[in-house]
């Protein structure tokens, strides 16, 4: 059981604070939501607490330890930030036969995590030939190949078909089912409320809201998350 | 490392690039071996003798050394065209590692691609002078190829350093070009110092080499000064990438 925390995170550019002192708790066992604005600073957060990005200021930790400080961090945590980060002429099951050998998972590993996905068959391909929706697939298997604790997703559902987009939300499930820690960000406002059972409202790099979706609903008498989202958002103040 | 290093090794070898670099360059090193023997005595060309082995092992080391060059490049800069790079450090954080890791990777393809290419031309060569009954001197034939495989080697060391200060395909490869081709002449001219030209990286590639030259080191010499060119470019490269996002 593994729980990501995030205090004071802040990134700024020059002229631009993208990320301003979010501190944050992501629960195990729970899909937490991770919603707000384009621009919003969703991704950089992710990436900042992936060690992609360096934080001017604050910090992250799964459980006790920042990524960079694991030994060999998709043992614990998997990510699909990118679907368009492979190798356009490499062949799927490639792809995934490297990240297995980086991180010591097994052949089988990589077999699994294909049927998980529903890949298996087009895995012999070159990622090039896949569609949108499939390299969505292949990010989230590579996220898998380690059996990770604690699953991180940036826009899962791009990409993916009515019909992926109802096996991801099973899947979300399954997993958080098992005990992991499941972050998920995505502007699916509507399908994300049927997934997650926390949220995280950011606008503007800032925390507006955060925790059990029921009780965040209730609590302000909205009708759904959108409603939530366009009732406390700067995007809600354009309408 | 050695998981790193056969990582980086799986990546090129699962790409068609690097495949087809090293099968155009192998092909071009059986036309070399081809045109030793079936030239050798024409025109200018020396007749079959004791030079002709050590003559065809050297010839290839510049094709062979760009090519461990171009894909040493592959090896780094492909990562950032290509955007896997993002998930090499998220499998490995410790970005010092694995661009290590690829050094030797640049090392091994250098090695591993001019003893391909040599053995392919040797296939054709070795028949025709024993058939011939030329002599195959030994050592002189040990130390061209040792130079060939060498300079290879260096140059794979010297791609993926440009590839890890440039983290550009295209601006590493034409970097490397104008480099070889006009700074390194046109340099010591400017500077007045032609003895400058020894201490350059292609000066030290001729070291290695073994070339008729005045101001060049030994080989070894050369050698080493390659290396630490190629350390020192990884390292500056290094410490920008330690200190920048990843796209």
């Amino acid at each position: 059981m593994t729980t990501i925390h995030a205090d004071g995170l802040t990134k700024r550019y020059p002229g631009l604070t993208a990320v301003d002192h979010l501190t944050f708790t992501v629960r195990a066992g729970r899909v937490t939501g991770f919603v707000g604005p384009n621009g919003a600073g969703k991704t950089t957060t992710l990436r900042m607490l992936l060690g992609l990005t360096r934080p001017t200021a604050g910090s992250a930790r799964f459980d006790a330890r920042s990524y960079g400080e694991l030994s060999n961090p998709a043992r614990l945590i998997g990510a699909s930030l990118d679907p368009d980060s492979f190798h356009p002429g490499r062949r799927g099951r490639d792809a995934l036969h490297i990240s297995a050998a980086t991180v010591g998972a097994s052949r089988r590993r990589v077999e699994e995590v294909l049927e998980l996905v529903g890949l298996a068959d087009a895995a012999t391909r070159r990622v090039k030939t896949f569609s949108s929706g499939m390299r969505q697939r292949l990010s989230i298997a590579d996220a898998l190949i380690g059996d990770p604790e604690v699953l991180i997703f940036d826009e899962p559902t791009s990409g993916l078909d009515p019909g992926g987009i109802h096996w991801l939300r099973g899947f979300l499930r399954m997993l958080a089912g098992q005990g992991r820690t499941v972050l998920v960000s995505s502007h699916q406002l509507a399908e994300l409320e049927q997934t997650i059972d926390d949220a995280l409202l950011i606008d503007r790099g800032r925390e507006v809201v955060s925790g059990d979706l029921d009780i965040l609903l209730a609590d302000g008498g909205h009708e759904s998350l959108e409603d939530l989202f366009l009732a406390r958002t700067t995007t809600g103040a354009l309408r | 490392m050695k998981t790193l290093v056969r990582v980086e090794l799986r990546k090129l070898a699962t790409i068609r690039g690097p495949r087809v670099i090293v099968a155009a360059a192998s092909a071009l090193v059986i036309v070399f071996a081809v045109f030793a023997v079936a030239t050798a005595g024409e025109g200018d060309a020396p007749p079959l003798g004791p030079e002709t082995l050590p003559g065809f092992l050297r010839s290839p080391a510049q094709l062979l050394g760009f090519v461990a060059l171009l894909i040493g490049v592959i090896a780094v800069a492909g990562e950032w065209t290509h955007r896997t790079v993002t998930r090499t450090f998220l499998l490995t954080p410790a970005r010092r590692r694995v661009v290590m890791a690829k050094m030797l990777t640049g090392v091994i393809v250098g090695v591993g691609v001019s003893v391909l290419a040599l053995m392919l031309g040797l296939l054709v060569v070795l028949p025709v002078l024993l058939a011939n009954g030329t002599a195959l001197s030994p050592v002189a034939s040990a130390e061209a190829a040792l130079a060939t495989i060498g300079i290879s080697a260096l140059y794979g060391l010297m791609g993926v350093a440009l590839g890890v200060l440039t983290r550009n395909q295209t601006v590493a490869l034409v970097a490397a070009l104008l480099w070889n081709l006009v700074a390194e002449n046109v340099v010591p001219i400017v500077m007045r110092t032609p003895q400058l030209y020894g201490w350059l990286p292609g000066g030290a590639a001729d070291a290695v080499l073994g070339r008729d030259r005045s101001g060049l080191l030994d080989p070894v010499g050369g050698g080493l000064l390659l290396v630490a060119y190629a350390v020192a470019l990884a390292t500056t490269g290094t410490l920008l990438i330690l200190r920048r996002d990843t796209a």
